[in-house]
């Protein structure tokens, strides 16, 4: 199945093209197609996904290393490891060499799958040469990039819950995307659908290219299809300030940005190592460190530059920090849209290419800390955005930014793995909370404002429940998946804390633990405002209201304020996701929970270990190379540090802190949630009223709710300084290049002018012009005939006769023309 | 038997600048055909002339060539003035400018 997973973008990239083609035509179909299709692709991820793991399973183990390794996975320590290590015949150390340093041998050789996804390189399915430019860059070397697409396991993870998440999604539009009474498709429809399937190509694309180009097709696409998506309403206003396809434009312009550093980064590794494959490029920095040119060493100017440039990137993508404002805005899309792309799959493209490129993270410990410090500042300052706003979705956008946020944070301590986790945890309550939020929309004739709702539980069981199970899973409260996935992050957060830089480390993990506080808190408002409490909705519908929803049925984008009364659950394919979803937001996290929270064997970190020789090798080599490691023969410690390493980050034997840990993570969560329960729960905005009258709440609710007035400070800074560049711009063009481009006609037309003149119909007048042209020419040849006429000065007689090739033409020009001398008999007889 | 090329081509050029002048001044149609006529002619008696100063042939031949077409040319353009005068009821070339830019 691996050799076919092209078929997975392809699918889709077809529903994509019929929809786009059919249009109008379709109608119902067009859902049909690409939620087809995208079940289809689901269907092919689970097969894809079991393969991968037979093949993870069916490595076999050497020998004594088997031993080994069952020790380290059950929390030996390194220093017996060693010596057990050194016991080891020959052949059994090189067996645990290749399979912890992951060196292949010929990284080039065509193989349709390798069966060394045991050592994270996987299965590479090259489809076709794409690009080959022989040697013209740096010397000779050849630009080759084939188009090939690479599974391992963290692309079957990824594979895996955006099909399943994207389906359900897909699912849920169906239901959407109709308004009124009488369940009107949305004029778009089949446009929206094809825009969906698109983009569910492009992040297929992106998550299985082999090499840079590929996955930067699918980044780019996601960011086409999520410029699309978001001005999907194009032609209505989003906020004051900006209309739906305004805050289209802002994403792709934001995204621009990141992107100019991912392709700087790329073009930066090509530049120093002559490849852009994924797998090369790994295999060679975990290969002869002598080998590799300047600057790609451990921690070496190069690859941090190209690092950070390509962490750029994935701010943009992922919306952190200084690229972060777009996503709030991206909720001008459909809700479908902001559940899928805009929490659950496309903003995790980021953190999916940091954990790609783990390695290279790794080598670069100066980026590592640019991460954490970004991702733990964008957590903080996106939850304490997210404390104020009254959108249902401007809150799950802040909280989006948020949790993205930790996922940076994970990555910045090294614990790749966990930023993985808590990106597959996160897509399905955020997947759910945003469902449950466009259901509550829905229900509500696209008012979005929470202060406006309220006590909905009781109209809304399903959503309700569903998004209640979600909250309780962001806030971290055991055993809902968000606990897991975050405590994780927190948990290595505090365990890099232990070591250098421990106060540092230390500060961003209080930092975590405060955003988990505001987490809890702006979720359970959000709960609490929209479900429960008295409903600050009208109680019935004034008697207008039917009147006016009948006549603007596919109008929508009026609020009309339905009553509590009329208030409905959303139609089953709206429900169903949600509700799936929700019981999915408490189960998920089960996958990985650590041995030291709760001892079951096998099932312990079940998601850590798959994952582990993708996203742990990075760290391996880092502590390889600690050791000695430099490419060669491995010395023997190593190896066997660098799994322990691994195992540590597991932490086996490390029970008392996390337990701890967990308990505080889950009373934060509890504090939030009960703070924000006290606060809104009677269904009354009086007491937060009260707290933001207080002269320093108020400054900081202005904070918050301005978001930090960050748009602002682009808006004075970027957005400006652009302008005055445009105007600039604008007055070189229409003054200096237009000037020039019409000055030239403009001479050419005062020419034509003067000249039209000459021409005034008079024929006499030309044949005068004609005349004293010939003369000119005439005059011209006999001025020049005495040098025609060669050195001997001959007379023009004399030249024509030597012309003429007769010696003595003098003689007979009085004579007659001389005849043949002797002229045809019969002539001469006649 | 003294050459008469000299007076001839002094002829011919009289009879051409005649020509030449008639072409720049005569408004009548007719007679600006008539100047163009004495101009070739002039070009005729030029070409003879040489050819019997050189005793060659091709200058005599050459001029028939000339009056054949001097001849179409007089077909040719009568027919024009005709059609002209038709439309116009006048063939004074100067008058008909309708080309001009």
């Amino acid at each position: 199945m691996i050799d076919l997973v092209w078929l997975i973008p392809v699918i889709m990239a077809g529903a994509a093209l019929a929809n786009g083609l059919g249009c109008r035509k379709l109608g119902k179909i067009a859902g049909y197609i690409s939620v087809g299709a995208m079940i289809t692709t689901f269907v092919i991820s689970c097969m894809v996904f079991l393969q991968v793991r037979d093949i993870t399973k069916a490595i076999p183990h050497h020998g004594g290393e088997h031993a080994a390794e069952q020790e380290a996975h059950h929390g030996r320590h390194g220093a017996s490891m060693l010596a057990e290590y050194e016991t080891l015949g020959h052949e059994q150390q090189e067996a645990i060499k290749a399979q912890y340093l992951f060196v292949r041998a010929d990284p080039k050789a065509p193989k349709p799958y390798d069966t060394t996804v045991r050592g994270g390189l996987g299965g590479h399915v090259p489809l076709y040469e794409w690009i080959n430019i022989p040697g013209v860059f740096r010397g000779d070397r050849p630009l080759t990039i084939e188009f090939a697409f690479h599974v391992d396991q963290l692309t079957s993870i990824f594979l895996m819950f955006i099909s399943f998440v994207g389906s359900l999604v897909f699912i849920y539009a169906t239901g959407y995307m109709k308004e009124g009474p009488h369940n009107t498709l949305d004029p778009g429809y089949a446009r929206f659908f094809s825009y969906l399937a698109l983009f569910a190509a492009s992040m297929y694309t992106l998550i299985l290219g082999a090499n840079f180009v590929v996955m930067f097709i699918g980044w780019e696409g996601v960011g086409l299809c999520s410029y699309l998506l978001i001005g999907y309403y194009f032609d209505r206003q989003f906020s004051a300030k900006l209309s739906c396809a305004d805050a289209g434009k802002k994403a792709f312009v934001a995204n621009r940005v990141g992107d100019f550093g991912l392709m700087l980064g790329m073009f930066l590794l090509f530049w120093g190592l002559g490849t852009l494959d994924f797998q090369t490029i790994i295999t060679m920095l975990s290969g002869d460190v002598s080998a590799l040119p300047a600057g790609f060493g451990y921690n070496g100017a190069i690859i941090t530059a190209a690092t950070l440039l390509l962490f750029l990137g994935a701010t943009g993508k992922s919306a952190q920090i200084p690229l972060f404002v777009w996503l709030p805005d991206a909720m001008a899309g459909p809700t479908p849209v902001s559940a899928l792309i805009h929490a659950a799959t496309m903003v995790t493209a980021g953190i999916y290419m940091l954990a790609r490129l783990n390695v290279l993270y790794m080598l670069a410990p100066t980026t590592l800390v640019v991460v954490a410090v970004i991702g733990g500042a964008t957590a903080f300052i996106a939850a304490f955005a997210g404390l104020t706003q009254r959108g249902i979705k401007k809150i799950l956008a802040y909280s989006t930014v948020s949790q993205l946020g930790y996922m940076f944070l994970a990555m910045g301590v090294g614990s790749f793995a966990a930023g993985i986790f808590h990106v597959f945890t996160h897509a399905f309550f955020k997947a759910c909370l945003f469902l449950a939020a466009g259901s509550l929309i829905h229900a509500l004739h696209h008012e979005e404002d929470v202060f406006k709702m309220g006590g909905l539980a009781k109209k809304m069981k399903g959503t309700a429940f569903a998004y209640g199970f979600a909250t309780l899973a962001i806030a971290g409260i055991v055993p809902f998946a968000g606990f897991f996935s975050k405590d994780e992050i927190l948990y290595n957060v505090y365990t890099a804390a232990q070591g250098s830089n421990g106060g540092f480390y230390c500060a961003l993990w209080l930092l975590g633990l405060l955003t988990a506080l505001l987490t809890a808190f702006y979720m359970g408002r959000s709960f609490v405002l929209a479900f429960l409490g008295k409903t600050r909705l009208q109680e019935h519908p004034a008697h207008d209201a039917h009147q006016a929803e009948g006549e603007d049925a596919h109008d929508d984008h009026h609020h009309h304020a339905v009553a509590y009364s009329e208030v409905h659950e959303s139609p089953l394919p709206i429900v169903g996701p949600i509700v799936i979803l929700g019981i999915l937001s408490l189960v998920v996290g089960w996958l990985n929970i650590p041995e030291g929270l709760l001892p079951l064997g096998d099932f312990n970190s079940l998601f850590h270990h798959f994952l582990a020789p993708v996203t742990d090798r990075g760290a391996l080599l880092v502590a390889a190379q600690q050791y000695g490691y430099t490419g060669g023969a491995a010395p023997a410690g190593a190896i066997v540090v660098g799994e322990v390493l691994s195992n540590n980050a597991l932490a086996t034997n490390w029970h008392g802190p996390e337990l701890i840990l967990a308990i505080v993570s889950v009373a934060i969560g509890l504090v939030g949630l009960g703070f924000a329960f006290m606060l809104y729960g009677s269904g009354s905005l009086a007491k937060s009223e009260c707290l933001a009258r207080k002269p320093l709440l108020r400054n900081l609710w202005n904070i918050s709710f301005s978001a930090w007035k960050w748009d602002d400070v682009y808006d004075a800074i970027f957005v400006r300084m652009m302008m005055t560049i445009y105007a600039i711009a604008l007055w070189f063009d229409q003054n200096i290049v237009d000037g020039v481009v019409n000055g030239i006609g403009l001479l050419n037309r005062r020419i034509g002018i003067e000249f039209r003149r000459l021409q005034n119909g008079q024929v006499q007048v030309y044949g005068l012009v004609m005349f004293v042209g010939v003369c000119v020419v005439l005059l011209y040849f006999v001025l020049s005939l005495p040098q025609a006429l060669g050195e001997n000065r001959m007379t023009v007689t004399e030249r024509t006769r030597e012309i003429l090739g007769s010696k003595n033409v003098s003689s007979i020009t009085t004579k007659p023309v001389a005849l043949p001398e002797q002229p045809p008999t019969t002539l001469a007889k006649h | 038997m003294t050459s008469l090329l000299q007076p001839n081509l002094i002829l011919a050029t009289l009879l051409f600048t005649i020509g030449i002048l008639g072409v720049m001044w005569k408004r009548n149609a007719i007679a600006l055909f008539m100047s163009v006529e004495l101009m070739l002619n002039a070009a005729n008696l030029a070409f003879v002339s040489f050819a019997h100063e050189l005793g060659i042939m091709s200058g005599g031949i050459l001029v028939l060539f000339v009056m054949t077409v001097a001849a179409a040319e007089a077909g040719v353009g009568l027919a024009i003035f005709i059609a002209l005068f038709r439309a116009r009821r006048h063939i004074r070339v100067d008058e008909h400018d309708t080309l001009h830019g």
